[in-house]
Formats: C-alpha cells, sequence, structure tokens
C-alpha cells in the first residue's frame, strides 16, 4: 500500500471530494470524503506516512464530512459529518472541521470496533512491551504520550487501547496525538522540531492541535503488543514524581470505568481484561516534569522495578 | 438457605485478597474482599448452606486464627452478595 504522501495535491483533492480516500490506520480502513479544504490540509500535513488502499472496493468505516448548505454557506460556516447517510453528530464551525474528523474517527471505532475490549487510554511500548495509560482528561496522559514517543517509545495509540478479546495483545492504532491547551506549548517546547496541525481555539475541549506521529510508530503499526504496565498518570505542577503501586482489583475496575465497550462485550472483555492486569505491573503515576517522567519510564523498560 | 443464584458462573480474578467478579447475569462486575469470596465459593462447592453451617464451615479467618466472624457480619455480607443477585434464598 502507497502512503498517502506520493499522492501529488491534487490526486489527494480528487479522492477526497470523490469515490473516497480508503486510509489504512492500523487494522481499520476508512472512506474519507470530503470537500473542505482543512481537512484535505490535515490530511496531507498530518496522516503522510499513513498508507491509503488505491483499488479499495471495502472500508470498515464510510465518513462523508462537508460543508454547511443553504444560508449556512455564508454565516458562521459549519462542517457536518455523515455516517452511513445518517448525522450522528450535530455540525460544528467549519474552523473545527479537522479535530472532528478525528473525533469521528474515534467514534467510529469505539462504537463498531467489538472485537476488540477498547480502553480510553494512550499505549506506548519500548523493548516489546507496553504501558497502558488510562485517565480523564485534564490528567496529562497525552502530554506524556507525546513526550514519550518523541523519546524512543513507540505509539500504538494516545486515545485508544485496543484489547485483543481472544489474546489479549494490544493492536496499535497510531494517528496524530491530540493536544489541548496549554499542552501545545509544552510540547512545542519539549520536541524541538514537532509538526502539529494548526491550533484550533474555541472547541468543547478548548484550543486544540494535533501532533503528527513518528513515521517509525506508524511503520510497525501491524506490529501488536504484550501489555506490561498499567499507569494512571497525573501532571500536578510542581510535585515530586511519585509511582505508587496499586492493587490489581483496583486497577481492574479503574481500566473497566474506562473503558468504551466494557459493557457491550460482556464475559469476553472480563476474561481479556482480566488478562491484562494479570501481565501487568499497575501504578498510579504522579508527575509534574517530562523529563523525570520518561526517566521514570525508560527504568521501567530496562526492568528496574 | 443460601445458593449460588442460578445462572452464575462466578468467573473471577484475585489479587491480594481482594477479587473481581463478573456478574454473568447482569454484566456488572464486582470487587470482593476475600471473606465475601470465599462464602460463594462455598456455595458453589456445598450450596445450599445455612448462615449457620456457612459459619461453621469457614472457620476462623486470619493468620492467627483469632479471627472469626459472627453472625450478625456473615448476615451482613449475605445480605449484600444477596442485592447483587450472586446468591438467592432456597
Amino acid at each position: 500500500m502507497p502512503a498517502v504522501s506520493t499522492l501529488a495535491r491534487p490526486q489527494l483533492d480528487a479522492l477526497l471530494r470523490g469515490s473516497g480516500l480508503y486510509l489504512r490506520t492500523g487494522p481499520f480502513t476508512t472512506c474519507i470524503k470530503s470537500t473542505i479544504p482543512h481537512i484535505i490540509d490535515g490530511i496531507a500535513r498530518m496522516y503522510a506516512a499513513h498508507r491509503f488502499e488505491p483499488q479499495a472496493d471495502y472500508a470498515d468505516f464510510y465518513v462523508t464530512l462537508s460543508a454547511s448548505a443553504g444560508w449556512r454557506r455564508w454565516f458562521r460556516r459549519q462542517v457536518n459529518f455523515h455516517f452511513d447517510g445518517d448525522h450522528p453528530f450535530l455540525p460544528l464551525p467549519l474552523d473545527q472541521a479537522f479535530p472532528m474528523l478525528e473525533w469521528v474517527l474515534n467514534w467510529c471505532i469505539t462504537g463498531r470496533a467489538h472485537s476488540y475490549l477498547i480502553l480510553h487510554a494512550a499505549v506506548v511500548e519500548k523493548h516489546g512491551r507496553a504501558v497502558i495509560m488510562p485517565a480523564p482528561p485534564g490528567s496529562g496522559k497525552s502530554t506524556l504520550c507525546a513526550a514519550l514517543v518523541n523519546s524512543g517509545w513507540r505509539l500504538l495509540s494516545d486515545e485508544l487501547t485496543l484489547v485483543g478479546l481472544d489474546d489479549g495483545l494490544l493492536t496499535p492504532v497510531p494517528r496524530p496525538i491530540s493536544l489541548k491547551n496549554a499542552s501545545i506549548g509544552v510540547i512545542r517546547a519539549f520536541v524541538a522540531d514537532a509538526v502539529m496541525s494548526r491550533a484550533v481555539a474555541g472547541t468543547v475541549k478548548g484550543t486544540i492541535a494535533h501532533l503528527l506521529p513518528p513515521a517509525a510508530s506508524i511503520a510497525r503499526a501491524g506490529e501488536r503488543a504484550l501489555p506490561g504496565w498499567v499507569i494512571f498518570p497525573r501532571y500536578q505542577a510542581g510535585s515530586a514524581l511519585v509511582m505508587a503501586p496499586l492493587p490489581k482489583a483496583r486497577a481492574f475496575m479503574q481500566v473497566a470505568e474506562n473503558s468504551f465497550n466494557y459493557s457491550v462485550v460482556g464475559a469476553a472483555g472480563f476474561a481479556a481484561l482480566g488478562g491484562l492486569i494479570e501481565r501487568s505491573d499497575c501504578y498510579q503515576f504522579t508527575y509534574s516534569s517530562l523529563a523525570e517522567a520518561i526517566e521514570r519510564f525508560d527504568a521501567l523498560a530496562r526492568g528496574a522495578p | 438457605m443460601w445458593k449460588v443464584t442460578t445462572g452464575q458462573t462466578l468467573g473471577h480474578y484475585g489479587w491480594d485478597e481482594e477479587f473481581v467478579v463478573y456478574n454473568s447475569l447482569s454484566g456488572d462486575t464486582h470487587l470482593l474482599e476475600s471473606f465475601a469470596m470465599e462464602i460463594l465459593f462455598l456455595l458453589q462447592q456445598r450450596g445450599p448452606l445455612s448462615a449457620a453451617a456457612v459459619l461453621d464451615a469457614l472457620g476462623p479467618l486470619g493468620d492467627t486464627g483469632n479471627d472469626q466472624p459472627d453472625i450478625a457480619e456473615l448476615s451482613v455480607v449475605l445480605d449484600q452478595l444477596q442485592s447483587l443477585v450472586l446468591i438467592d434464598r432456597v
């Protein structure tokens, strides 16, 4: 499969405006159609290293993002999301079209990919073992994830951990990393050559920008990983670094609360999560310095307790 | 007399004296201490049993063997397990 970057801009435009771009993200193929320049620009910039299927006749998800018609064409323009002939989201300001695409891609996976237990968690890997980081918004999860994957860790996902129901392995779905508000500046300062999408202000989550995922992580998207650790991160300004063991049964319950489809997949999800916790050391992790946090994670990957 | 609710499979994982149990009737997952889990195991293997028989079969708890639960404590746990539909009265 060729990379999106092999398409000249007019070709990419033509695909997105016509039959659709069959974009491969991890195990999923999504047919994306859009005439919105923000979407086309965003895909050209943030999905350059991702693969697409030039001759596809099947996709897991079919999504169309279009600008509003009628008087909305002229006043406070909006973006609409169409999915299988339905409009599951309210329209958003046109300026938010690329963040909407990212939310839509998450929504497609979390609502339909039930051959996995899907956790709301970042997941990164080093030396064959993965750290799963479930955490609510504002915990610093994506910031820490962005820093780690620019410090030698492999990105599986900044948002969705896909746990195989049959074997418990973690399937990567590396996509742009969503950064919010102050995190954008933090990562710009931390990653010297950070490539980001245009920052979009005024979303429901504040200002959002997406960080280009490492090309090496995208190239290894077919390589699943074993779980090694479940770490609940919490950024707390000025705090000392604390890595406190978390009893496994408590960790199980907290991870289950951070799952998108735990109740949907039933007993198979219980078994998969139990296996994941069994294989993992579990911690609460408080940090204020990214450099210190990475040093601690590296020590874990080297086998330090 | 108490028994495990018909249809409950009691799928579970246990770590460090705490257990997570899958409720195969409701789809919920419960976090239980070892005392509650021992009751479930006992009823699964030997139920139906009266509260007194459960107490007798459990014997002393804890490392010292001096921590004998009383019938009142047991009744509270049995009622809680019943409220979760993990066990039922016969």
